[in-house]
């Protein structure tokens, strides 16, 4: 059991001592911060859930369907303030916890935070219209690029869908990873340490 | 790395609520972009383009002016905006649109409402003292979120999703187990 792919030789490389913050987030750490990090994914997820049963179930008004926590803040809905917020959360999210990612699992991980930051590239846009008082495409709002061809409010589901999706493949490829892929990680997320442990 | 990427992150995120204070209906990116209904219509001394969100509910309408061929733009005193369904089910409802700054011409917003999806008869109502009329025009509003019921598929998959993710890891997992 001391080959390279064995659990217990990997266990080895997973030693907090000595190791910066931003190396334990990605390895000993790993595991938990993605399942916050996913926590917060599905808490933004139920959101819209609850906005969709508000108008489909409960047949409310468009406007006063504002979720869970715009129901109790609805600044935070009426200034978007949630909405980037949750999108700042995702940037960061995403490259903080890039390099605990191998293989396949990080390309795909870096296709989700390559999406988050174009997103981003398109608020700075809005931002930028705002600031130097002039809108884009003679529109009387400040226009986004994806808007010329989505130019509706499913732009915000579409907009999380796919970077939702190239994001659970990462994590689907990093928690089941290919032998070879496996004997590269440094993190506890496909359960070989706790192996050496015992 | 992490604090200065999450120090940039409190940064990016106090410009934008900075943004959303004061250019509140601005910065609602996700309301969905206005669609132009009317182009460069003549209207006395200006020429105007009316941009709305044609969806059932309450929303934004914008009248934007230019000075036609031959004047120059005075602000006008007044911009109303009636609205009336084009059955005739119920009588028009006028509203005064405010002005806003814009660098050229002039925009006026004011918030109309569509109870309906029908179409619906449009009157922009300008006075100035260099001259002023009127344009009339149709728009017919539309069910909003067209997603539908579907949305409520679509919000659940995530959690089916995940939870079909984490159930092949904990297989893999056991597999492990059982190997070493």
């Amino acid at each position: 059991m001391t080959t390279a792919q064995s659990p217990v030789a990997i266990s080895s490389h997973v030693d907090p001592a000595g190791q910066s913050f931003a190396e334990r987030l990605n390895g000993p750490w790993h595991e938990r911060s993605l399942q916050v990090f996913m926590g917060i994914v599905l808490a933004h997820w139920a959101e819209h859930l609850a906005q969709a049963y508000q108008v489909y179930v409960l047949h409310w008004p468009l406007a006063n369907a504002r979720g869970v926590l715009g129901l109790w803040f609805p600044w935070l809905v009426r200034s978007e303030a949630l909405h980037y917020g949750y999108a700042l959360v995702m940037l960061v999210g995403l490259w903080i916890l890039r390099s605990g990612f191998v293989g396949s699992a990080h390309t795909w991980w870096m296709v989700a935070f390559w999406i988050q930051f174009w997103h981003h590239i398109e608020h700075a846009l809005l931002q930028g219209q705002v600031i130097v008082g002039q809108n884009l495409f003679g529109s009387p709002v400040p226009m986004s690029l994806a808007q010329l061809v989505i130019p509706r409010l499913e732009l915000h589901l579409i907009y999380n869908t796919i970077v939702f999706i190239p994001m659970v493949i990462a994590m689907y490829r990093h928690l089941v990873p290919p032998e070879a892929e496996r004997a590269q990680m440094r993190c506890t997320c496909a359960g070989q340490p706790r192996l050496a442990a015992a | 790395m992490p604090l200065a990427v999450f120090g940039l992150a409190v940064a990016a995120f106090a410009v934008h609520l900075s943004g959303a204070g004061v250019h509140r209906h601005e910065m609602a990116a996700h309301r969905g972009a206005p669609t132009r209904i009317v182009a460069d219509r003549r209207i006395g001394p200006y020429v105007a383009s009316v941009w709305t969100d044609p969806e059932v509910g309450s929303g934004p309408m914008y009248v934007m002016l230019e000075a036609a061929d031959g004047h120059t733009f005075t602000s006008p005193s007044s911009v109303r905006v009636g609205v009336v369904p084009v059955s005739g089910r119920l009588s028009e409802v006028l509203h005064d649109a405010h002005s806003e700054p814009v660098r050229r011409g002039g925009r006026f917003m004011t918030e109309v409402s569509f109870d309906r999806a029908e179409l619906w008869n449009l009157r922009v109502l300008i006075a100035s003292t260099s001259g002023g009329g009127q344009l009339t025009a149709q728009v017919e509003a539309k069910p909003n979120a067209s997603f539908g019921p579907f949305a409520l598929v679509l919000s659940s998959l995530p959690f089916l999703i995940v939870a079909g993710v984490w159930w092949r890891a904990a297989v893999a997992r056991r597999r492990i187990s059982a190997l070493s």
